[in-house]
């Protein structure tokens, strides 16, 4: 399946797109002149270098032919679901919980049966505890009722 | 003699016990990592950060760079028994080394290539113990003109040399540098790009950055690829035993291969992968029947585990000599010392001797024992390649969760771990290369000082950057380089109108 080379258009305009974003938000910064530089004039620089590679990068693309862009929406979201949850759960239910809970949720992409998920969660959740609150000693609540 | 004497002091350092267990953590986890495919070197480097917040300098970074090379003998093993490369250098191993496995010579493989890391890090050692002092002594008359005109060639090398096409890789160069602008300025004091968010007052912590970039996204990229369901073959002790004609076959190639990897790996951008590729293409030049190589040639193997483990040794002469990273897995080495207030440069030799002659005391015991852990024990880590990946990724997530909490016990850091995670993703899956934006991101705020230095110097004039000669010579081959990276991407596009995907080449 070939199309216009998405990588490079997408990615050249993103680059672009941070590009301009750096150097017009940071236009609230000092400038300074080249002898005594203000805090601006670094970001700016490199601001629209970026822009102008990211135009290099994508308009080549236009007019060259590529491969679909393939993302992995399933592994994604769950993977960085599960690290989410674990900032909002840490404090709230202790570690065991929340590393029970993030295994559970980041294992929902892998083709497994449920027996074998709880297992995996628990043992992962116990060798959690073990290494960081007990062997590394970080004070963290360990079960819900000690949060 | 002088150099006795520091090495002397080095295996003192070295040998302290509490140095002999980091270091074998590190190769350890080097090995592990370098074995399963999918977790690279830099992956558990950053895991391992913030650990090193806990311990001392000299501890931090002889465990740190035990994953490193310790990933380069283990990255082989994946190569030979599942042709899958556990590490990007060790793509080529797979091109002779599965062939040998399917003979039945997997034991043999084994042995030879361990072998010749070894002799690949030796002779790499060498050239670092030799020539680091006098590097440092040369970068001891640098002025800051100089610094910003060697740190600029070192990322521009390591950008459009990486692989893949120049300007994305120096667009991911230029984003680094724009990450590391965030946070404080130092000079001003100005808050920049913090979005009165307090935490972005202190900049991208880097171990978030490190664990997002290729933590999150690695195991996202990973999970059910069909790589991690194949099964290796066990593999007998008995069978790794080599004849001595089938030794004598190897001793050439090694030594090729040790010079070859350790004159490379000093250069910057230049890193482990480039040399091993190359090792390979002059056994096959200088070898009398060609047609053997990608059907089982030992040569085949051992010139580029050489050449690997030769350049993963002399890649931290320009870090240790300058302060200037040669890659990202450097710079993140050289972040782990500015953690803990030692700045990398010229100075470090002369001023932290402890760190720098135990460091390079450790690569010895280090190298000993990746022979011992590879050789004897290689049925453990056969047995680990049958583990699922899915048993370990959950795991690995929640290590990187909670290993960025211990930074500053804030929450705040494992949101920024995801949101970075997304970004890493987003590049991987646009096919830019994440290791250059860490290796920006650690150099920005190096380059910004230093440019502002040499400008101040010159009240203003730029021409100060071409009118010292080091710094014109390492400008002029700056410019050089992006001249011949421009003009292989023009004829590249003139030259016909194949996919540019297959024109990109191995990363």
């Amino acid at each position: 399946m070939t199309t216009r080379d998405i990588h490079g258009l997408l990615g050249g305009l993103g680059m672009a797109g941070a590009g301009a974003f750096f150097a017009i938000y940071g236009s609230q910064y000092t400038m300074g002149t080249a002898a005594r530089m203000g805090a601006g004039f670094f970001p700016a620089i490199l601001g629209w270098i970026l822009v102008a590679l990211g135009l290099l990068i994508a308009l080549p693309a236009c007019w060259r032919r590529g491969e679909a862009v393939v993302v992995q929406w399933s592994n994604l979201i769950w993977s960085v679901l599960g690290v989410v949850a674990f900032a909002a759960m840490l404090k709230a239910v202790g570690v065991v919980v929340a590393s029970f809970a993030t295994c559970l949720i980041t294992l929902m992409p892998a083709r497994m049966a449920l027996r074998l998920r709880l297992l995996v969660s628990a043992v992962i959740a116990g060798l959690t505890t073990l290494t960081f609150v007990i062997g590394l000693r970080m004070t963290l609540p360990i079960w819900p009722w000690q949060a | 003699m002088e150099l006795f004497d520091n090495l002397w002091m080095g295996l003192g350092v070295a040998a302290q016990p509490m140095n002999l267990a980091y270091c074998f953590l590190g190769v350890f986890l080097g090995t592990l990592v370098g074995v399963l495919p999918g977790i690279g070197a830099l992956a558990a480097i950053s895991l391992l950060l913030p650990v090193t917040y806990h311990i001392p300098p000299t501890s931090a970074i002889i465990m740190l760079a035990g994953v490193y090379y310790g990933a380069q003998y283990g990255g082989s093993t994946a190569a030979i028994l599942l042709n899958l490369p556990g590490t990007p250098s060790s793509a080529v191993t797979c091109l002779d080394g599965y062939p040998m496995a399917k003979n039945g010579r997997a034991g043999l493989a084994l042995f030879v290539t361990t072998i010749a890391s070894l002799v690949g890090a030796m002779a790499g050692l060498v050239l670092l113990v030799l020539f680091s002092p006098a590097i440092a002594e040369l970068g001891l008359k640098f002025g800051p003109t100089e610094f910003f005109s060697m740190m600029l060639l070192g990322l521009v090398a390591a950008s459009s040399m990486s692989g893949g096409s120049a300007a994305k890789g120096l667009a991911t160069v230029v984003l680094g540098l724009l990450l590391g602008t965030i946070g404080t300025d130092v000079n001003s004091g100005t808050a920049r790009y913090a979005f009165d968010i307090s935490e972005l007052q202190d900049g991208i912590n880097l171990v978030a950055l490190a664990m997002g970039l290729f933590g999150v996204a690695e195991v996202v990229r990973s999970i059910n690829s069909a790589d991690t369901h194949k099964q290796p073959s066990k593999v007998p002790m008995r069978a790794m035993v080599p004849t001595r004609q089938e030794f004598g076959a190897t001793i050439k190639p090694m030594l090729r291969g040790s010079a070859l990897g350790s004159a490379l790996g000093a250069l910057p951008g230049v890193g482990p992968s480039i040399a091993a590729f190359m090792a390979y293409a002059i056994e096959k030049r200088v070898a009398k029947d060609p047609g053997r190589f990608g059907q089982g040639a030992i040569e085949g193997i051992s010139a580029p585990e050489s050449a690997n483990n030769a350049s993963a040794q002399t890649a931290f002469v320009p870090s240790l000599s300058l302060g200037i990273p040669g890659d990202a897995v450097m710079a993140v080495m050289l972040g782990a010392l500015i953690i803990h207030g030692i700045a990398p440069g010229p100075m470090l030799i002369s001023q932290q001797p402890e760190l720098f002659w135990g460091l390079v005391a450790s690569f010895l015991i280090g190298n000993v024992m990746l022979v011992i852990l590879n050789l004897p024990t290689i049925g453990l880590w056969v047995a680990l390649l049958r583990i699922p990946f899915a048993w370990m990724y959950p795991a690995i997530l929640v290590f990187v969760a909670l290993g960025v909490y211990s930074v500053n016990s804030n929450p705040f850091d494992i949101y920024m771990v995801a949101a970075l995670g997304v970004l890493g993703y987003a590049l991987m899956v646009l096919r830019f290369e994440p290791a250059p934006l860490l290796l920006g991101y650690i150099l920005g705020p190096m380059l910004e000082e230093n440019l502002r230095r040499g400008l101040l110097l010159s009240r203003g004039d730029p021409s100060i950057f071409i009118e010292r000669p080091i710094s014109a010579t390492l400008l002029a081959m700056t410019a050089l380089l992006l001249a011949w990276t421009a003009w292989g991407a023009l004829r590249k596009r003139l030259g016909g109108s194949r996919p540019q995907d297959a024109a990109e080449g191995p990363a």
